[in-house]
């Protein structure tokens, strides 16, 4: 079996931060830099409706 | 010898390791600033004008052709104030006058008629008695001669006044055994009526006057009781003054913290502004309510928390100012009519008591700033001359040392977003205990990796929702959520997606990750701000 070597799991991994660091402060350049708010209560329910679509794709595949 | 060889090698792999942890480390913090100002985007410079006090409630700012023109009162000694008139063209001040020195004064207002002339009416204490007074002078200025309105033994405070025309139309309150709401007209320079609208046994204090299209003169105070603190509203007919008209509640701490009620009149609407606390909080909120035909007031509502609220002058519409809280202090925010609000301050730099006006679709706003050196300054910005923004700073990078700030940003934000998943614990057990049961079933333990990771990405955020003892970072956003849970995701998928093996361990790996991943890049703009 072929064992990734440490130094570049880790690189890898700093990679990943990195590039969420950068997916998010591209989009602060792009649509402003966002002001802090309340979560809305919808988002609340789209995520539970999201989790019951993914839980039901396997049942009707 | 080859051991001898790889031992050299290995300390020196460390010894190269520990100086550039070092390097990343001591410059980050030494020299990146520890915060960076977020500037409002589409507006300009914050510009200082001129020193001035806090012992009035506000100070005041209008403009017409001549250029914009302040009155505040300036001194370090609320019993030896200099009530100055300013008139500021293209950013200078073109014209100071002191129209009264050395005096106590409680409040003042400025008016501009339409033809050049300044209106000035100021309320002033002694102990040889009180009286309010009233002047008017034209640009260029070339004096100015004073009509006492009111002079009297008994207590007077709470001056307002609004100019319509030549006329100036004041309020204030007066103790006559209780406190009750005074009104006065002055025209051509005499005084042409004199009233008092109300007659209760409780405080009628801090009034606020506003004269509509129609002529019509809008009149609302606080009414104080031990029932507590109410907006009371009335105008002013052929058949004098309209029954008090109860149209929200008012707050003690507000009166103390000098408050004061915005009011203004669009078309046949009348608007007011108030702060007060809502129900189940101690902190004070700007509530707005709008009365029309002079009968039907709406409900309050509650526009954001802060205090000092103000109608920016020249509007078609009610657009706001008010003393929003901040992270720092006081902040000056900005609401445009129909819009999103904005906050107007940047810094750790406390911002009171904002003041604003409309030319076109300009707007300028106006506020004060503590002074280092003692006393207040004002200062005031614009969306007519934006500052360029650099795309640094677009992302809240500082300009000046961004690679610096960069680093110090991406190491201090991952050894937050370990605190902050440390914190997630019981978060944690919940989702690998609910994803492990998922795993029982045999089509969600079949399906690809991807899917399998979603799933747990989905189902962590919805246990998140849960009342499970957690921290979470603030919200900045619909937006910025997506794309840090997309992230996470996409991240975890990523790094996982060699590894062959399942089960608990895998689940709890995957876990950390997505929820390392996901702190780090939601804590990102909290971050930046601190």
């Amino acid at each position: 079996m072929r064992i990734k070597p440490a130094w570049k799991s880790f690189a890898s991994a700093v990679f990943i931060f990195l590039g969420g660091m950068a997916l998010i402060l591209a989009s602060f350049a792009l649509a402003g830099f966002p002001f802090r708010g309340q979560v809305p209560p919808q988002l609340i329910w789209v995520e539970v409706a999201l989790l019951v679509l993914l839980l039901g794709i396997p049942l009707f595949r | 010898m080859a051991a001898q060889k790889g031992v050299v090698i290995l300390v020196r792999t460390r010894v190269v390791c520990y100086i550039l942890l070092l390097l990343l480390l001591l410059p980050t913090s030494a020299m990146a600033r520890d915060y960076i100002e977020i500037w409002p985007q589409g507006w300009s410079e914050i510009t200082p004008l001129f020193n001035t006090s806090i012992f009035l409630d506000r100070f005041f700012v209008t403009h017409d052709a001549e250029g914009t023109s302040f009155l505040s009162a300036d001194g370090t000694y609320y019993k030896e104030l200099d009530l100055t008139y300013r008139l500021v063209q293209n950013g200078k001040i073109a014209e100071e006058v002191v129209l009264r020195s050395q005096a106590e004064l409680d409040s003042a207002f400025l008016g501009l008629d339409g033809t050049g002339g300044r209106h000035v009416v100021w309320l002033e204490q002694s102990p040889a008695g009180n009286n309010i007074s009233y002047t008017s002078f034209d640009v260029p200025y070339a004096g100015h001669e004073v009509l006492t309105v009111l002079a009297t033994g008994s207590i007077i405070q709470d001056l307002a006044a609004h100019q319509a025309g030549e006329t100036t139309h004041v309020v204030w309150s007066q103790r006559d055994r209780f406190y009750q709401i005074r009104y006065a007209q002055i025209r051509d320079g005499q005084v042409s009526a004199m009233e008092t609208v109300t007659d209760t046994e409780e405080l009628s204090v801090r009034p606020a006057v506003t004269v509509d299209d129609q002529g019509v003169v809008h009149l609302a105070w606080m009414e104080t009781g031990h029932a507590g603190v109410e907006i009371r509203y009335s105008r002013r007919t052929e058949d004098g003054w309209t029954s008090p008209l109860k149209v929200g509640e008012g707050s003690v701490q507000d009166i103390q913290q000098g408050g004061l009620i915005a009011l203004a009149a669009f078309g046949e609407e009348v608007h007011l502004a108030w702060s007060g606390l809502p129900r189940a909080s101690s902190r004070l909120h700007v509530f707005l309510v709008t009365i029309s035909g002079g009968e039907d007031a709406s409900a309050p509502s509650v526009v954001a928390m802060g205090s000092k609220p103000r109608f920016v002058q020249g509007t078609l519409g009610p657009e706001l100012v008010w003393q929003g809280v901040g992270v720092f202090g006081a902040e000056i925010h900005y609401l445009p009519f129909g819009g999103e609000t904005t906050n107007l301050t940047v810094g750790r730099r406390g911002a009171f008591r904002p003041e604003a006006y409309a030319v076109g679709e300009h707007r300028y706003v106006f506020w004060l700033y503590a002074n280092p050196d003692g006393g207040y300054q004002v200062a005031g910005i614009n969306n007519q001359f934006p500052k360029a923004i650099s795309l640094w700073r677009k992302m809240g990078i500082d300009e000046e040392a961004p690679l610096y700030h960069l680093g110090f940003l991406f190491m201090s934000t991952l050894m937050l977003a370990m605190v902050y998943t440390a914190t997630n614990l019981g978060v944690l057990l919940v989702a690998a205990g609910s994803y492990s049961l998922l795993q029982r079933v045999g089509r969600y333990r079949k399906q690809s990796l991807f899917y399998q990771i979603v799933l747990l990405a989905v189902l962590t955020m919805v246990i998140r929702r849960l009342p499970i003892p957690a921290v979470h970072p603030q919200f900045f956003g619909v937006l910025h959520h997506v794309l840090c849970a997309g992230a996470a995701t996409v991240g975890t998928w990523l790094l996982l997606r060699g590894v062959k093996q399942r089960g608990l361990l895998f689940t709890m790996g995957a876990l950390l990750i997505w929820m390392l991943l996901f702190q780090f890049t939601a804590l990102l703009p909290q971050n930046i701000l601190l």
